[in-house]
């Protein structure tokens, strides 16, 4: 039994270091979008500031997504 | 527990002593920092859908009508000394003008009366003389449009309207 608790804890882990990597990722994605935003629509490009913006969006919703997960991680068996 | 408890556990001096952010609590930092980031681009994205604004300067004297040939062009400077634009008068009854900085490296444009556009030469950019949008090359956005009224026969510059990018 402690060894399956032992391998459970092992493989949470694991799998929470994936999406903290996962996570970081998304954060320079971000941070580009972000600098991308900023230059079209001082260049007055308008439908292309919207399309990283709403990008940008999407991004976080996924960083939620995946917080959610790591609780529920954490509740399980 | 007391403020100096405080900074005691949270700046510990010896090294065992200090405690670390969990993996949690960093994911939970980079979720709400990348939830600000994406505040911030909406919020960038909502500023630059804004039209663009005219700006109104006092008034100045550009030129007498006459003083513009049919087919040329004349420098002035508006509304400060050192912001240097172009008159320009393709036809007899026609007038536009422009600052003279090209949007893209400020480059001075000039006025190309054979095929009717304003003609950055630094890097090929050319300009649509009636708009002022941007027909060719590296320019980001279109020439900001000075505005003028006619008063008699002399050419009056009151405001500066941004392009708005076709």
């Amino acid at each position: 039994m402690k060894r399956t608790n032992d391998l459970r804890r092992q493989q949470k882990s694991i799998v929470l270091a994936g999406l903290t990597l996962f996570g970081l990722v998304l954060f320079v994605l971000q941070l580009w979008l972000f600098v991308t935003t900023l230059e079209e629509s001082l260049a007055g490009h308008v439908k292309l500031s919207w399309a990283t913006a709403f990008a940008g969006v999407v991004l976080v919703a996924v960083d939620c997504w995946m917080l959610n997960g790591i609780y529920k991680l954490d509740r399980g068996p | 527990m007391s403020t100096q408890q405080e900074v005691q556990s949270d700046f510990p001096i010896d090294w065992e002593e200090d405690h670390y952010v969990s993996r949690r609590d960093f994911f939970k930092f980079l979720t709400l920092a990348g939830g600000g980031l994406a505040a911030g681009t909406v919020t960038m994205a909502a500023l630059g859908s804004r039209p663009r604004s005219h700006i109104e300067f006092e008034p100045k004297m550009i030129a007498r009508k006459d003083a513009v040939g049919i087919g040329r062009s004349i420098t002035f400077s508006y509304p400060r000394e050192h912001d240097i634009c172009l008159l320009v008068r393709p036809t007899e009854n026609e007038f536009f003008a422009y600052k003279q900085r090209c949007t893209h490296l400020s480059c001075p444009v000039e006025w190309q009366p054979e095929r009717g556009r304003l003609y950055c030469p630094c890097h090929n950019g050319a300009f649509d003389i009636r708009s002022g949008a941007v027909l060719q090359g590296p320019p980001p956005r279109p020439l900001p449009a000075i505005v003028f009224e006619m008063r008699g026969e002399e050419v009056w510059a009151t405001g500066i309207r941004e392009g708005e990018q076709a």
